[in-house]
């Protein structure tokens, strides 16, 4: 488990999976949440939600909390998750802050 | 009712479109088998397909926890051959692209383009045997071996079939990198 790229900017797909994951839930479940949240512009793949729930799993980002009613698999983010989002929003600050500053658009 | 259609199609995209143009139709899918297409009526438009390259066999178990994943989004496998599944979901429940990043298409289009690559090795290896078998027949015995120049011609001609397969995915991969550098 390497914790070392809490750092470093996280993929669309992985930044809306940690956020829906603040409250257990199964994968059909992330990908309306994210469909939801992002105002219908974010479509995730099954295919590609697999392997980014893979890869979280494995950094230690998120767990599996057991099953829900209906027997899906159901994933919860951890702490270190968690600090990888506070992260990312801080990018994603800055980023905004510049973007604003330099092109004079309004928040 | 029940419709055969026998057809071979090598390229997969191509197969999906084709799939997904019958579906359109009303005529879906439910039964693949070498070439064996089995469709059912359905309203037209009902589902949408997608075919898979899995890394692994639809039996085993890396497959089968995939499989299941993909079940609970409202995905169903409708049938298989060796590691090719054919996918469909009901389009009522929204677009169906197994994958939507940049990342993963390329991961996906990789496994395409390894085996067509690892074929094509395979033929020009048994064709080079093939050949060596040849030259060595008429630098001690004289004679002049047809069978084998014919398998390895045969053989030949099915490496660059496959290497034409393999290379549409590598181009495509390719044009993915390039986009990869300034979008996600």
């Amino acid at each position: 488990m390497t914790l070392t790229l809490e750092k470093s900017p996280l993929t669309e797909a992985a930044y809306y999976i940690l956020l829906s994951l603040y409250q257990p839930m199964h994968g059909y479940g992330i990908m309306q949440n994210v469909k939801i949240m992002s105002g219908d512009r974010v479509n995730l793949g099954p295919g590609t939600l697999y392997g980014a729930i893979n890869t979280l799993l494995e950094k230690g980002w998120i767990v599996s909390a057991g099953e829900s009613d209906s027997r899906k698999k159901e994933y919860q983010i951890t702490e270190s998750g968690q600090k990888a989002v506070r992260y990312e929003i801080e990018r994603l600050e800055e980023l905004l802050a510049n973007g604003r500053k330099i092109t004079g658009a309004k928040s | 009712m029940k419709h055969t259609v026998w057809r071979w199609i090598s390229d997969y995209e191509k197969e999906e479109k084709w799939l997904n143009e019958m579906a359109a139709k009303g005529l879906s899918l439910y039964s693949f088998f070498y070439g064996k297409y089995t469709f059912e009526e359905t309203e037209p438009g009902k589902y949408i397909y997608q075919i898979e390259l899995l890394e692994n066999l639809p039996k085993a178990p890396e497959s089968v926890v995939y499989l299941r994943f993909l079940e609970d989004t409202g995905v169903v496998c409708v049938a298989s051959v060796l590691r090719w599944v054919y996918l469909r979901k009901e389009a009522a429940s929204g677009p169906f692209e197994l994958y939507t990043d940049i990342d993963s298409k390329i991961k996906r289009l990789s496994t395409v383009k390894n085996l067509w690559f690892t074929l094509v090795w395979i033929e020009f290896i048994i064709a080079a045997v093939n050949l060596a078998t040849v030259i060595y027949a008429w630098i001690t015995i004289h004679q002049m071996l047809w069978t084998n120049i014919g398998c390895a011609v045969f053989l030949v001609i099915m490496g660059l079939l496959l290497l034409w397969l393999g290379l549409k995915p590598a181009r495509k991969i390719k044009s993915l990198r390039r986009e990869q550098l300034i979008c996600e």
